[in-house]
């Protein structure tokens, strides 16, 4: 379904185009950051005395890249290199056209993906640049980015030290949260729940003393829009101190669904489902679950992305009377410690790399390299100076061609420009935040300056040699974690009861192999 | 020798057209079906698309045993072809009934318009079959849960049962393909010579008999082969439509072989394993083609060869 949409905001964007007019381009920054001997007083930025043209793979979930989008264009006058692209217009299904060049042998100049595994597999064949030497020698920004975040560049490599592809990297910690109808609570008289004892209690009093006032007790106190299984219910583990999945306690990984606290959590979240205080539904609701149960007034909590979420304030308070739908602090676990387990990670997937095959690769890093300067960073967040933003106290702050278009939401505004595309480049979360609503930043700011968040695992590239066996393990031990969770749910099947045989077949499917690999895995990339 | 000889030259001349236009059609079995019978050898390779067929290293039966050696390989296997020989059993006969009652039709109007409507389906999306099933069967609103009500029984969540998946997946599937399965037989039907109805008729047979004696026996050969044809994709239980509908409470009855190895996410870029997976259900589908038809070719008279 998400594929299907992609296809319609693609063809929306075809045809809003032609709209687009030209705009002048904005004066050059003065700093000068990269020592290049091409490079003039008036051309900063210049890499290449005659124009290049490099060709380019590229497709962000099903977009190709156009050569005439204006951040891509003013890049071009900047540094006189511009791209090619090499991937057919009517191309949407990219890992199949990224398999097709590979296999041809005749492979871009540069090659952006969504995803690493393709730079490391096709990297370590031989078809990419390791570009740790050429950072060294032509891309001071990139250097200093890195000398600044090295956790970030040890994500990005492979296990073997190399740097195949230059990431596109997330910014700002937050990512979702707990949300409650905080009129609901106000009209019940009830306070935010602090712990699970208090969460099951507002849930009740949700379900049982009609907050929605309608007479009949439809409300649903806890819904999701994850339904993937039992995704939509592993927000709650967090509240017994369970995890869903690995998880970092002391440097060391362990692997949640074989801890005692697990089965605590699903002693208690089944019962809950049995009450009705979970959806019932929930299982086959699907993605549009927010907006149905928000919609006509029936959900009470949930836990989704903050500025999504918090949208549903500026429209919903003209139908539903009251209608205030805010982040809330997560309930503690038993312990008391407050946590939230999703953050948002800075290695979002993938980013561009070169070929092996390019001929003009100096000039090429020192194009990577120019969207880790000041202006272009800038460039690839914010777009053109004068059309889309405009610089107040030192910021970028967008103009109404981002925040106010009649015809493009913002993303899609700054889409057509060419910012905000999937490359290497370092995302600045000030153009997010720029068009969240206050409820959201509000939210955000709790969690980020509270630091709710639960340590994470570091993202690292397993070494091919274990990267088979463990994905088999992984499939063979979620299939029968999934299973079981959810006749725990369904059937009342005792946890309690069938929690030692549970064990007993995790270990048969080879659990405590799993565990160990993912900590050789870890350690190894610590010692990396 | 040589007269025979000569009658194969005449033949090729006399019949030169005909030969000319089968030249596509084998070019097409060439390239499309022998031509990549050569990458098959991926299955025994640790295939990397940038080092090619030939340079990938051999890695023997590795991704067999990968497949084989999974705890849930039977339970793969077993589903995987319960749920095709319920298809079999019940959809594929019911498009032959179908084409036969269609035939029956004597107003023009109405059968024409019988064909498209129960045609359509087959062109609508699977996602979005899929979803017309997961509202339809919803346990709070669902209309089926609703008419359940009425009727003063309980209401149930169809999907989350695993007992009801591989009966909502027929049903799903008799909904969507019938109406298509069907255009083939009424083709047949329509070349039934018109003269054995009016043999039959003098003889005084009914409707039921004309049908049982002429139209049945006319289209026999048709639905042999395609039952055989059926038979050899019995192993390929398409995995979007159930990766769609299945819920892990009805894991146990509904993953099949493609839905584990799409759950693996061995599918994309691993195509050493797909191979692998492809042509054991290849050879199955081989067996089983090789002898049904052997038995068909001896009992019936007809078959693929």
């Amino acid at each position: 379904m998400k594929s299907t949409y992609k296809k319609m905001m693609k063809r929306a964007a075809v045809g809003i185009l032609a709209v687009c007019c030209t705009v002048g381009f904005g004066g050059c920054n003065q700093t000068n950051e990269t020592k290049d001997s091409v490079a003039t007083e008036d051309k900063p930025y210049l890499i290449s005395k005659e124009p290049l043209e490099l060709s380019l793979f590229y497709l962000n979930y099903g977009y190709t890249f156009d050569e005439d989008n204006e951040v891509f264009q003013k890049a071009k006058e900047m540094t006189n290199i511009s791209l090619k692209s090499v991937v057919s217009q009517s191309s949407s299904d990219a890992a199949q056209a990224l398999n097709l060049m590979i296999s041809s042998k005749n492979i871009a100049d540069i090659v952006q993906y969504v995803e690493s595994e393709p730079f490391i597999e096709y990297g370590n064949a031989g078809a990419f640049e390791d570009l740790n030497p050429l950072i060294d020698q032509y891309a001071p920004n990139i250097k200093k980015f890195f000398e600044e975040h090295p956790d970030i560049k040890k994500s990005a490599m492979s296990s073997d030290g190399k740097l195949y592809f230059i990431p596109m990297i997330a910014d700002g910690k937050a990512a979702g949260g707990w949300f409650i109808r905080q009129d609901w609570l106000d009209k019940l008289g009830l306070q935010t729940p602090k712990n699970a004892e208090e969460f099951y209690a507002v849930m009740k009093a949700f379900k049982e003393q009609d907050p929605n006032g309608n007479g009949q007790a439809d409300e649903i106190p806890y819904f999701s829009r994850t339904s993937e299984g039992n995704d939509g219910i592993w927000s709650m583990l967090i509240l017994f101190n369970a995890y869903k999945d690995f998880y970092l306690d002391n440097g060391e990984i362990k692997y949640g669904p074989i801890q005692p606290e697990y089965k605590e959590a699903y002693k208690q979240i089944a019962r809950w489902y049995q009450e009705g205080l979970i959806d019932p539904e929930i299982f086959t609701r699907g993605n549009n679950a927010r907006d149905v149960l928000l919609e006509n007034n029936l959900g009470g909590i949930t836990h989704d992305w903050f500025a999504s979420t918090a949208e549903y304030n500026n429209r919903l308070p003209e139908t539903i009377e009251g209608f205030a739908f805010v982040p809330m602090t997560p309930p503690a676990g038993p312990d008391g410690v407050i946590r939230e387990t999703e953050t948002r990670q800075p290695l979002s997937g993938g980013g561009w790399g070169m070929s092996t095959t390019n001929k003009h690769k100096e000039e090429t890093m020192k194009f990577f390299d120019f969207w880790f300067t000041e202006e272009g960073r800038r460039m690839a967040n914010f777009g053109i100076e004068g059309k889309s933003y405009n610089m107040v106290d030192g910021k970028p702050v967008f103009t109404d061609f981002v925040l106010h278009n009649p015809e493009l939401s913002p993303y899609s505004a700054l889409s057509e420009l060419g910012a905000q595309m999937y490359f290497g480049y370092w995302a600045d979360f000030w153009y997010e935040e720029q068009w969240t609503n206050e409820i959201a930043l509000k939210g955000i700011d709790e969690y980020v300056n509270n630091n709710y968040y639960t340590e994470q695992i570091p993202q690292f590239m397993i070494p091919d040699d274990i990267a088979d066996t463990m994905q088999e393990l992984s499939t063979q031990i979620e299939t029968y974690n999934r299973e079981t969770t959810q006749k725990w749910m369904l059937s009342g099947l005792d946890v309690e009861a069938s929690w030692d045989d549970y064990i007993a077949n995790m270990e048969k499917l080879g659990v405590e192999e799993y565990v160990k690999l993912m900590n050789q895995a870890y350690k190894d990339y610590l010692n990396r | 020798m040589m007269k025979k000889r000569n009658g194969l030259m005449n033949r090729l001349i006399r019949d030169k057209w005909l030969y000319i236009f089968l030249i596509p059609f084998l070019l097409w079995y060439v390239l499309f079906a022998y031509v990549p019978m050569y990458g098959l050898q991926i299955a025994f390779k640790d295939y990397n698309l940038f080092k090619g067929i030939t340079e990938s290293p051999w890695v023997g039966m590795e991704h067999f045993k990968t497949f084989f050696e999974s705890p849930y390989f039977f339970r793969l296997l077993k589903n995987t072809i319960i749920i095709s020989l319920m298809n079999l059993v019940f959809a594929f006969p019911l498009s032959v009934i179908f084409a036969l009652m269609l035939n029956e039709v004597k107003n023009k109007w109405f059968k024409k318009t019988v064909q498209t409507v129960t045609y359509l389906p087959y062109f609508i999306s699977i996602v979005v079959v899929t979803g017309i099933v997961t509202s339809f069967l919803a346990p709070s609103n669902g209309i089926v849960n609703i008419i359940i009500a009425k009727l003063g029984g309980e209401k149930q969540y169809f999907l989350m049962q695993k007992e009801s998946f591989r009966w909502i997946y027929l049903l799903m599937n008799i909904w969507k393909d019938t109406g298509y399965n069907s255009i083939v037989y009424i083709a047949a039907l329509a070349a039934v010579d018109s003269e054995l109805y009016e043999a039959a008729s003098i003889d005084g047979a009914g409707k039921l008999r004309q049908i049982l004696h002429v139209s049945l026996p006319g289209i026999l050969p048709t639905v042999i082969i395609m039952f055989i044809l059926k038979l050899g994709t019995i192993m390929e239980v398409g995995y979007e439509a159930i990766i769609l509908l299945y819920q892990p409470a009805t894991y146990e009855t509904a993953d099949v072989i493609s839905t584990f190895v799409y759950r693996t996410g061995l599918l994309e870029g691993k195509y050493d394993y797909a191979t692998a997976v492809g042509l054991f259900n290849a050879v199955i589908a081989l067996v089983l083609v090789l002898t049904v038809n052997h038995f068909s070719n001896r009992l019936a008279e007809t078959g693929l060869w």
